[in-house]
């Protein structure tokens, strides 16, 4: 027991000690479809809504939860990459970065904000290189645009396209109901045909 | 006859590589360069206080409670507004929409702050390098403990993945026992809010119109 208890926080550990982000990722989608599916039971038992109110209601649970899962990947996590990027090139830089590129112009001046340029390289073979203040930068922007990228999807994206989602679904289930209560009256007369067809031999 | 030998020789049929041996840059290649080359360069500030301050406010982002609120408290601003504005559906069914999703971010974001605070803490009283406790180490993996000595910033983010899976295996009970019951109540409740709301304002509107209607 005590062995596959280590195992398991040994594979924690080689998988997200380096990078935690990625844990983010399953969790985060995890969190989204629990939280749906959670939300979704709870206005299917609320007596205090209608039946219109329910059917849009319900596709909008289910749609924020797809388009939060879409828009993470697509806006935060392209956010966070890009951040990261944009440092690891050299195109942001703190102060003592840009001061040690610029020293040594010869060899990075060219090279400076292109995407195969990678200072996480650079600081492996030169002891010059200022670590601390590079990472702490970096990861400082890294995070702030992560945030701020997660505030625009879940907060202003999701709802807008969620609503939008739901509110289609919504009308499709009131022109289906609509269609059921006029359907009624057209099969009565059939079934009144046949009864006077069968009793009396007349044809009307 | 005079038969030409075939001419076996591939450098002379095939065109030469390119110098240096470097092949074209793909699309996505290309796509990724386009995005980098919209911002202009810039240069932050790295003094000694400055990068305490960011320290600081990064340990703070980061921390799964903090993060919730700071979600929670954007959601409470920006989502009502959207859903109340949404007029591809009645009014009825917008304020009730309202009504549900203030319920919903009020509801988890406070069992959220709690849930993922509470993992937090006690996920890092039971990864303490230098605890002597049992307690202390219980979910330090043992072959990884001399390269976290070495190195924190990777006790960080194994703190924060374990803390992460944790929140979400009690949100797994939380969800279902807390969350809903509670977004259900606040509903109802903000719901039974705004009706009486509607029903103020439209005695007032009928008041006035009787009254022009005097006049």
């Amino acid at each position: 027991m005590t062995n596959i208890f280590q195992n398991v926080l040994n594979w924690v550990a080689k998988h997200f000690s380096k990078d935690a982000s990625k844990m983010l990722i399953f969790t985060g989608v995890a969190g989204w479809t629990l939280s749906s599916l959670a939300q979704i039971g709870a206005i299917l038992v609320n007596p205090n809504l209608s039946k219109e109110q329910k059917s849009f209601l319900v596709p909008q649970e289910l749609a924020d939860a797809a388009v939060n899962i879409g828009s993470f990947f697509l806006i935060t996590q392209a956010a966070k990459k890009i951040t990261a990027k944009l440092f690891s090139t050299g195109k942001f830089a703190p102060k003592s970065v840009r001061n040690f590129l610029d020293k040594n112009k010869d060899l990075y001046s060219k090279k400076i904000g292109k995407l195969d340029f990678d200072l996480d390289e650079v600081l492996k073979v030169s002891k010059e290189f200022p670590r601390s203040e590079y990472y702490s930068t970096k990861n400082y922007y890294t995070t702030l645009a992560t945030v701020g990228a997660g505030i625009v999807s879940s907060n202003i994206v999701t709802p807008i396209i969620r609503n939008k989602m739901a509110s289609k679904m919504q009308k499709n289930y009131i022109n289906m109901k609509q269609n059921e209560i006029k359907k009624p009256e057209e099969v009565k007369q059939p079934t009144f045909k046949a009864s006077v067809y069968s009793s009396t031999g007349l044809r009307i | 006859m005079n038969i030409q030998p075939i001419n076996y020789n591939i450098s002379m049929q095939a065109k030469p590589p390119a110098s240096g041996g470097a092949s074209k840059p793909n699309i996505i290649h290309r796509v990724k360069q386009a995005v980098l080359d919209i911002f202009s360069p810039a240069t932050f500030k790295d003094d000694a206080s400055t990068i305490v301050k960011r320290l600081k406010r990064d340990s703070n982002m980061s921390n799964p409670a903090v993060n919730r609120a700071i979600m929670g408290a954007t959601a409470i601003a920006l989502q009502p507004p959207i859903d109340y504005f949404n007029k591809s559906v009645d009014e009825d069914t917008r304020r009730v929409s309202v009504c549900r999703t203030l319920a919903k971010i009020i509801a988890g974001t406070t069992v959220g702050i709690i849930v993922r605070g509470s993992c937090h803490k006690m996920i890092e009283k039971m990864t303490d390098l230098k605890s002597n406790t049992q307690f202390g180490k219980a979910l330090l993996p043992k072959k990884w403990l001399l390269t976290f000595c070495k190195n924190p910033a990777l006790l960080k983010n194994y703190r924060s993945a374990l803390s992460t899976s944790t929140a979400i295996l009690a949100m797994c009970f939380t969800n279902f026992l807390i969350d809903a019951p509670l977004t259900v109540k606040l509903t109802n409740k903000f719901k039974g809010i705004s009706e009486n709301l509607k029903q103020k304002s439209d005695i007032k509107n009928q008041k006035q119109k009787v009254e022009v209607a005097h006049d």
